[in-house]
């Protein structure tokens, strides 16, 4: 019997990338094949579309503390990164809406680059400070992974796939899943957060042997 | 590895007893999530 994992992810959450990193290991390592469908979830779908902010300030606003204290409790995330693999720059990310790049993820899934695209995603917000709200970024970061570039730039200047986010979210919300990365495997079994390696290699040998 | 089932959410289009049960791994409970646009 096949594996197959839906994950929910939003394309500014730091550790949906650690996550992503960590299952990688885990598919590296697992003796069967397994695939992998990424959703969309929103950490804050309340933030209008178009505004900007630099992520440091946002969250200091979200918890009522000082930027700086923010910076210092955000070196533990991006010091976790790194032992992935993953080079963080926090203090130059940008937060925005993120529900066009995730119309522009899902486009990307429709041509097989759902995994690509999210990694794609996650990458230019937390490592280089793209803005992922940008058009024209979103656009050639779908070109670079492959979508045609006319087809990126319709689903961005339009609504297109706007209802496949809000069924994404809907199954979140209906599974209880208020945080994200959030792991579904075989729709039948769930596992919250970014877990090492090795929790995710022995959730993908438990259920194998189950089926 | 114990299981528990999925947290009952107030939803109508789908009942509880459809929702899939939860793996809870070795210390699960402590594995990173962002959550409410928070992820410190």
């Amino acid at each position: 019997m096949s594996i197959h994992i839906d994950v929910w992810s939003d394309v500014v959450c730091p550790w949906c990338y650690i996550g992503k990193r960590r299952l990688e290991t885990a598919l590296g390592r697992f003796e069967h094949d397994v695939t992998v469908t990424w959703h969309s979830f929103q950490l804050d779908p309340t933030i209008p579309a178009g505004t900007r902010e630099p992520v440091h300030e946002m969250l200091a606003k979200k918890i009522g503390a000082p930027a700086s204290q923010v910076r210092a409790m955000t070196h533990q995330v991006t010091q976790l990164a790194e032992a992935e693999g993953l080079t963080y720059d926090l203090g130059h990310a940008i937060s925005v809406n993120t529900r066009d790049a995730h119309r522009v993820a899902h486009l990307a899934g429709q041509h097989g680059l759902g995994t690509e695209m999210h990694e794609a995603l996650l990458k230019a917000h937390l490592s280089d400070a793209a803005v992922v709200d940008d058009p024209d970024t979103l656009v050639r970061l779908a070109a670079e992974v492959g979508v045609p570039e006319d087809e990126a730039a319709d689903v961005v200047r339009g609504t297109k796939y706007g209802a496949e986010v809000d069924a994404d979210i809907r199954r979140a919300r209906q599974l209880g899943i208020s945080g994200v990365p959030f792991f579904l495997i075989n729709q039948k079994y769930g596992i919250s957060g970014a877990q090492p390696a090795d929790a995710f290699l022995n959730a993908l040998r438990k259920v194998h042997a189950e089926s | 590895m114990p299981e528990t089932p999925a947290e009952q959410i107030d939803d109508e289009q789908t009942p509880a007893e459809e929702l899939p049960p939860l793996i809870i791994l070795e210390g699960a409970e402590d594995a990173p999530v962002c959550e409410n646009g928070v992820c410190l």
